[in-house]
């Protein structure tokens, strides 16, 4: 056998043994993935959040959304899970709730993000899609839209927590 | 007697943790999260891009065209494999890809041109159109109010179409035509590579007469979708997904063997 054979050989019987070994870490990881259930905003009904947040309704239009009322305000707050790359929806919510006596605010991967303009989505989504090249990406493509009244003052970490919360039970 | 271990069977072994990867991340873990196995469009634009390397794996015969170190670099770059991320799997085939199109053999190009475009269908199609998705969108949507407004009283207020009775849609990624003309442009090149190794005139009109239906076909959609919720449910989630999948794909086949039959030998 030459050198360049024994070469093929060797390459051959490693991408063969890469082809298995794939296989099984793809099961296992398969495996390992907490089986989630379709849709399920509907679960977060009468849900008691952290500080004594209720959803108390839970909403289709202008998108999957949930109601929230909370002690701090008077006013419900409105949350509603999004994917990373749409822009007529969040277009749509934007001239559904924009007003003066609505605050916004995003909550991405446990941070609020004010002003956060599309492409400032697209370009945190791809840093976080490469900053874990080996392994998922928990919601990476996914955040969520809140608004609130104007005049509440709403701990943010309350509001990152409800976020989690919301998007943990949406597609 | 010992088998003779050819070039090409390398590139079986590799096309086979490719068709590993991608298959897995279609079938078993989006197939399986959206309740359907097999998401038609995206899964034929695929299948036929790895047959298509296939296909082109075997024309190398038994020829000798990789060296010592190409065979080494291919085997490492196979270990990528093992590791259950897509991402991972991306990276791979694209330092191949890299590494085929600087090479002169068309076996090898082509080899290198499928692998680029099963790894821009992966990620780099959705990225782009993500950016531009501002722009495409609102022109998709002057594209449909445009075409309705032979149909009744239709306006747009942004991103919305109104609709005389008050039925508002607005369109999203996922219902773009631009989301589906990467996978035109898969199936597009997989014919080709299929039937031949170079790229002739005729295959450069082919594809813009197969974008140009697959945003025809889309905006007649999304035009139906607006006329009532009822048409909504059905072009956006019933019977008339199926429709328009099947529509579009049999375009696009009909539109390659067209611009085939225009390439054949015309006997006097």
């Amino acid at each position: 056998m030459t050198a360049i054979e024994l070469t093929r050989a060797f390459a051959l019987a490693a991408l063969i043994a890469a082809a298995l070994a794939g296989s099984l870490t793809r099961w296992e990881s398969l495996k390992a993935k907490p089986s989630r259930s379709p849709s399920s905003l509907d679960a977060l009904l009468g849900l008691q959040l952290q500080d004594g947040a209720v959803v108390d309704q839970v909403l289709t239009q202008p998108t999957d959304g949930v109601r929230l009322q909370f002690a701090e305000c008077r006013d419900p707050a409105f949350l509603f899970p999004l994917q990373i790359e749409w822009v007529s929806t969040a277009e749509t919510l934007t001239r559904a709730f924009a007003s003066p006596d609505h605050k916004m605010i995003d909550v991405y991967r446990g941070k609020i993000q004010r002003d956060w303009r599309h492409l400032d989505r697209i370009s945190d989504y791809v840093k976080a899609a490469a900053g874990s090249m080996g392994g998922a990406t928990p919601d990476a493509d996914r955040y969520v839209r809140v608004y609130f009244a104007a005049d509440c003052q709403v701990d943010e970490r309350l509001l990152v927590d409800w976020a989690s919360r919301v998007l943990a039970h949406s597609l | 007697m010992g088998v003779n271990v050819r070039d090409r069977h390398v590139m079986y072994a590799f096309a086979g943790c490719i068709a590993l990867a991608t298959l897995w991340r279609r079938i078993v873990l989006e197939g399986l999260a959206s309740g359907q196995i097999v998401r038609s469009p995206f899964c034929a634009g695929e299948a036929l891009a790895l047959f298509a390397l296939f296909v082109v794996i075997t024309r190398m015969k038994n020829d000798a065209l990789f060296t010592r170190i190409e065979l080494f670099i291919i085997a490492a770059l196979g270990a990528a494999f093992v590791l259950p991320s897509m991402k991972v799997a991306c990276v791979a085939m694209t330092a191949t890809a890299l590494m085929f199109l600087t090479r002169s053999d068309a076996r090898l190009t082509s080899i290198g041109q499928l692998l680029l475009a099963l790894m821009s269908f992966q990620y780099f199609a959705r990225l782009i159109f993500a950016l531009i998705a501002p722009y495409a969108l609102w022109l998709e949507t002057i594209a449909v109010t445009t075409l309705l407004s032979g149909l009744g009283d239709f306006s747009r207020d942004g991103f919305d179409i109104v609709g005389p009775n008050g039925h508002t849609i607005y369109i999203e990624l996922p219902c773009s035509a631009f989301h589906n003309i990467s996978v035109a442009v898969i199936i597009w090149l997989g014919l080709i590579k299929i039937e031949r190794l170079h790229f002739v005139r005729s295959d450069w009109w082919a594809l813009a007469a197969m974008i140009g239906v697959t945003i025809l076909v889309n905006t007649i959609r999304i035009s139906l979708m607006a006329q009532s919720l009822t048409m909504h449910q059905y072009w956006h989630n019933g019977a008339g997904v199926t429709i328009v999948t099947v529509v579009m794909l049999v375009s696009v086949l009909a539109i390659s063997l067209l611009s085939r039959a225009g390439l054949a030998p015309k006997l006097a």
